[in-house]
C-alpha cells in the first residue's frame, strides 16, 4: 500500500511539469502583457513600461523564463504577482479557505441529496418516485451552472430577499453568516454533483441488488434495512467513490464560475483575474496547487477502495 | 403697582417667555439639522478593488484613488473648483522666479503607526518617488524637481529646474502628494501595497484580497469637525468589490451599500425617481475613437475627415448615453480652461464624407478597417453604430472586443487601426488632460493614435510652464485648433459620470478629478 502511494506521488512530478508548461505557453501565446495590464490605460508610459519588462525578464526567451520560475519553485518560492506584487504563496493561502469551503459544502450537499434518493430510487425501482427522480436528474445535469446561480440570486436574493446576493464570510469568523452566504453557491454547485451522483448510486445499487448474495441474505430472513445498508451499499460504494472523485475535480472547475457569479474571493476567481491580467506567477502557482489537490483526491479515493472492499489490494 | 399694570406685565412676561422659548427651540432645531451625527459604518460598492494601497504605485482612476484618500493626506488640496488650499502644509510660498517652493508643515500630526509627520518624512517620500529603483509609474510628473531640502523639522524647500505650473497640482493629487510613513516604507518593503500607513482619517483594519477593504476610524486624526472634536464622524468605511452593475444598483436600493462608484446611464432615471437615493455629479468622460495616423489609409487626413463627417455623433450620443451625453469639438469641455464651443465640429454630413473619400482616391473602392474596444458597455453599441455609418462611405468595419492589455499593446505598437477609448475630464491642469492623448508615448502621453505634431509638442511645453490662466486659455485654444484640423481622434461625445448614494449620507467631498473623500461624511437620520 505504501509503495503504491509513493509510486503515485512520484508520478505526480512529470504531470505537474507538463501542466505548468502547457499553461505557461498558452498564456504567452494570447495577446496581452502583464505590465500593460498593471499600468493600465492611465499609467502606461514608455520608459517605465520598458523598465518593468526588463526587471521581470519578460523579453527573455520563453524557455529561460520558464526555467527561472521552476528554479525558484523547487526552493519553495512561488514568486510575486506582477500586478499586485504580493507573494503568490500568501495569496493562494488566503484564497484557499474560501474555495475549500465552497467545494466542501457543495460536495456535502451533493452527497446528502444523491445517496438517499439514489438508494430509494433503486429499491423502489420503476415506481413513480423512481421515474420522477430519474427525469429530474437528467434536467439537473443539463442545467448550466452559471445560469442556475444567477436564477437563484434573482429569486432568493433580489426578489424574496431571504439571502444575500453575493459575498463571503468565513466559517471561522461568523458561523451563521457563513451559512447564509454559502447556501446559494453550494446549492448551485452541489445540485449538479447531486444529480450525477444520484444516477450513479441508483445504477450501482441496482447492480448489487441483483446479485446472488443479496438473494441469500433475503432468504436468511435479514431485514430490508440491514440488507440495504450493510450488504448492498458497501459493495455499491466502489463505483460511487470513483464517480465522486471525478466529480469533485469537476466541482473545483465549477468553483471558478460560481466564485465569479457570487463574488467569492477564492482561488477560481484569482485564476480568472490572473488570466485576464497575464499574471504568470499567480497563474502557474494556482495550476500547481490545483493539480496537487486533484492528485490528493484521487489518492484518497484509492485508499477508500481498499478500506471499503478488502478484496481490492495493490501490488 | 396698579392692577392693570400687573395684568399687562403678566401678559408681557408670557409673551417674552414664549418668544424666548421659540427662539431656543428654533436654535436647537437648526443646530440639530446641521450637527453631524457621529458613528456608523459606510459600505462603498465599486467594480473592482485597487491592486495596491501604495499611492506612489497606483495608476488607476478615481475609484482607486478614493480608497487611498481613506488612508493618506497630501501637502495641499484642490477644492471642487480647482483652487489650492492647505492640508498637511499649513502654508507655502513660491519664489518670484517660480523655481523655489517653501512649505510650512502642520505640527502635531502623526502617522497611523505613531511616528511623527515632519519635513524629513516628506523628503523621504519625494526621494522615494524620484528614485529610479522604485519605478514609480507617474514619476515624469515630477520631472521639474531638482532637489528637496529640509530647512528644519517643519519647513521644506523644493527647488525646481525650471518653472512648472503643474507641480502644485502634483503635490495635491498624485503621485508625490500622498505622504506615507517612512517607518512603514522601511518595515514593509515590497509588501507596502498591502499595508497602508498614512496620516489619513481611517486606518486599515482588514483587507480580504479581492473581496473588501475595511478601514476603521483614526482616533488621532488632525482635522477637527464641526463639533470641535477630531474627524472623521464615521466609525468605519468598508469598500466592497461588486463586479456586476445590476447587483451594485440592487444593493444600493436595498441599503446594504450606501455609496456606489458609478450609475450606468440606463439606470440613472430609476435612481433619480427613488427619494431614498441621490445621484452625485462628478466628472465627464470624453468618449473618442483613436485613428492610427501612421497606418494607411488613416494616415491620409482626407480619409480621417471623411470618417469624422460620416459618423453621426448626435445620433450615437442619443442612442448610447441616455440623455447624459453632449457633443464637443474636442477633448475640452466647459470645465476646462480654454474651452471654446465655437471651435469647428465635424457635424454629420454624408455627402461631404463621400466627396472627401473621392478626393482621397477611394471612390468606388472598398476599405477594410478594424475597430477595437476594451469595454463592452456602451462601447459595443457605439461600435455597431459606427460600423453601420462608415459602410455608407465604402469602409467595411469589423468590430472586436479585446482584453485591456491586448488593446493597449496593439494601439501603442501601431498594429491597431481604430480604437474606442475614454478619459476623465477635467484634470487639475489643462496640460495634464491634453498631454494624455496628444503628447507622444515616448514623451509620457497615452497617445493611442500615435499622433506626433511638433507644433503641438511645443505648445504643450509652453502650457506646462504657464501658471497664468489667460495664457493657459490661449495656448489650449491654439492646440485645440490644430488637433481638430489634424483629427487623430474622433470626438464622439462627453458623458456625465454620476456616482450614487443613499440620500441620508451627508458630507461627501467630491474631488475635481472625479474621486470622493469621506473624512467629513456622516449619516443623517
Amino acid at each position: 500500500m505504501i509503495a503504491y502511494i509513493i509510486r503515485k506521488l512520484l508520478g505526480l512530478i512529470p504531470l505537474l511539469l507538463a501542466t505548468t508548461i502547457i499553461i505557461f505557453l498558452l498564456l504567452k501565446l494570447v495577446p496581452g502583457d502583464p505590465v500593460l495590464a498593471m499600468l493600465g490605460t492611465q499609467g502606461v508610459e514608455e520608459q517605465i513600461y520598458r523598465q518593468y519588462r526588463e526587471e521581470l525578464g519578460l523579453d527573455k526567451p520563453l524557455h529561460i523564463q520558464y526555467f527561472k520560475w521552476l528554479g525558484r519553485v523547487v526552493q519553495g518560492d512561488l514568486g510575486r504577482s506582477i500586478i499586485t506584487r504580493q507573494k503568490v504563496g500568501l495569496m493562494i493561502r488566503q484564497r484557499l479557505a474560501a474555495t475549500s469551503q465552497l467545494v466542501f459544502s457543495g460536495f456535502l450537499l451533493g452527497i446528502l441529496i444523491a445517496l438517499p434518493i439514489g438508494i430509494i430510487a433503486a429499491v423502489k425501482r420503476n415506481t413513480i418516485f423512481d421515474l420522477i427522480v430519474t427525469q429530474m436528474a437528467v434536467i439537473g445535469t443539463a442545467l448550466p451552472t452559471f445560469w442556475l446561480g444567477m436564477m437563484l440570486i434573482l429569486l432568493f436574493a433580489l426578489k424574496l430577499q431571504w439571502l444575500p446576493p453575493s459575498g463571503y464570510v468565513s466559517f471561522s469568523s461568523d458561523f451563521i453568516s457563513c451559512l447564509k452566504y454559502m447556501l446559494l453557491p453550494s446549492v448551485t454547485l452541489g445540485l449538479h454533483l447531486g444529480t450525477v451522483l444520484m444516477r450513479q448510486t441508483r445504477s450501482a445499487m441496482l447492480d448489487v441488488l441483483g446479485k446472488d448474495y443479496i438473494r441469500t441474505a433475503k432468504a436468511k430472513g435479514l431485514s430490508e434495512m440491514t440488507i440495504i445498508c450493510k450488504h448492498a451499499l458497501k459493495n455499491a460504494l466502489v463505483p460511487i467513490i470513483t464517480v465522486s472523485a471525478l466529480q469533485i475535480q469537476r466541482l473545483i472547475a465549477g468553483a471558478v464560475i460560481i466564485e465569479n457569479v457570487f463574488a467569492i474571493p477564492g482561488i477560481g476567481r484569482m485564476m480568472m483575474d490572473a488570466i485576464h491580467m497575464h499574471d504568470f506567477p499567480v497563474m502557474q502557482g494556482c495550476v500547481l496547487v490545483v493539480a496537487m489537490l486533484v492528485l490528493f483526491i484521487n489518492l484518497t479515493a484509492d485508499i477508500l477502495y481498499a478500506y471499503v472492499n478488502p478484496r481490492i489490494s495493490y501490488q | 403697582m396698579t392692577k392693570r399694570m400687573a395684568k399687562s406685565s403678566k401678559v408681557l412676561s408670557i409673551i417674552l417667555a414664549v418668544y424666548l422659548l421659540t427662539n431656543i427651540l428654533a436654535i436647537n432645531l437648526i443646530s440639530a439639522a446641521s450637527t453631524p451625527i457621529r458613528g456608523g459604518a459606510l459600505v462603498v460598492g465599486q467594480t473592482i478593488l485597487p491592486r495596491t494601497l501604495d499611492p506612489h504605485m497606483e495608476t488607476g482612476g478615481p475609484s482607486f484613488r478614493s480608497t487611498d484618500w481613506l488612508f493618506y493626506d497630501t501637502l495641499v488640496e484642490l477644492d471642487s473648483n480647482g483652487n489650492l488650499r492647505p492640508s498637511l502644509a499649513e502654508s507655502w510660498q513660491i519664489s518670484k522666479d517660480e523655481k523655489e517652493i517653501t512649505f510650512n508643515l502642520r505640527k502635531n500630526v502623526v502617522f497611523h503607526d505613531g511616528t511623527k509627520f515632519n519635513a524629513h518624512a516628506v523628503k523621504y517620500n519625494i526621494d522615494r518617488i524620484l528614485n529610479p529603483a522604485t519605478k514609480c509609474p507617474a514619476v515624469s510628473l515630477m520631472n521639474a524637481l531638482d532637489s528637496v531640502k529640509v530647512v528644519d523639522d517643519y519647513t521644506l524647500k523644493v527647488n525646481l529646474k525650471y518653472p512648472d505650473s503643474i507641480i502644485m497640482m502634483v503635490f495635491a493629487q498624485r503621485p508625490g502628494g500622498m505622504i506615507i510613513s517612512p517607518a512603514a516604507i522601511e518595515k514593509y518593503g515590497k509588501d507596502l501595497g498591502l499595508n497602508p500607513v498614512g496620516t489619513g482619517p481611517f486606518m486599515l483594519e482588514e483587507w480580504v484580497v479581492g473581496d473588501h477593504i475595511t478601514a476603521k476610524r483614526n482616533p488621532n486624526y488632525w482635522r477637527i469637525g464641526a463639533d470641535n472634536k477630531p474627524l472623521p464622524y464615521l466609525d468605519k468605511v468598508i469598500v466592497r468589490a461588486v463586479p456586476d452593475d445590476n447587483v451594485k444598483i440592487a444593493e444600493l436600493q436595498r441599503g446594504t451599500i450606501q455609496f456606489i462608484d458609478n450609475i450606468p446611464a440606463k439606470d440613472v432615471a430609476a435612481i433619480k425617481k427613488n427619494r431614498k437615493l441621490k445621484t452625485i455629479e462628478s466628472v465627464t468622460w470624453w468618449r473618442h475613437i483613436a485613428l492610427n495616423v501612421n497606418k494607411a489609409p488613416l494616415n491620409d487626413k482626407k480619409v480621417r475627415h471623411a470618417i469624422a463627417y460620416a459618423i453621426d455623433n448626435e445620433r450615437i450620443a442619443k442612442a448610447t448615453a441616455f440623455g447624459l451625453g453632449y457633443v464637443t469639438p474636442t477633448i475640452t469641455n466647459e470645465r476646462v480652461v480654454g474651452y471654446d464651443p465655437k471651435l469647428p465640429i465635424y457635424k454629420y454630413n454624408l455627402k461631404k464624407a463621400q466627396q472627401l473619400m473621392k478626393e482621397a482616391g477611394y471612390a468606388g473602392k472598398q476599405l477594410n478597417l478594424k475597430l477595437t474596444f476594451y469595454s463592452n458597455d456602451p462601447e459595443r453599441a457605439i461600435a455597431e453604430l459606427v460600423q453601420a455609418q462608415l459602410s455608407k462611405i465604402g469602409i467595411k468595419v469589423s468590430i472586436e472586443f479585446m482584453e485591456t492589455s491586448a488593446w493597449i499593446d496593439q494601439m501603442l505598437s501601431g498594429k491597431g487601426e481604430m480604437g474606442i477609448s475614454r478619459i476623465e475630464v477635467p484634470y487639475a491642469h489643462p496640460w495634464m488632460l491634453i498631454s494624455e492623448r496628444f503628447q507622444p508615448w515616448s514623451l509620457g502621453g497615452r497617445n493611442w493614435a500615435g499622433y506626433e505634431n511638433s507644433r503641438v509638442i511645443e505648445l504643450l511645453s509652453a502650457l506646462r510652464k504657464a501658471s497664468d490662466k489667460n495664457t493657459q486659455s490661449d495656448l489650449v485654444k491654439q492646440i485645440s485648433q490644430i488637433v481638430i484640423e489634424d483629427c487623430p481622434y474622433i470626438s464622439l461625445y462627453h458623458q456625465k459620470a454620476l456616482r450614487g448614494a443613499r440620500s441620508n449620507l451627508q458630507g461627501i467631498e467630491m474631488e475635481l478629478e472625479g474621486g470622493w473623500k469621506f473624512y467629513q461624511a456622516w449619516f443623517d437620520k
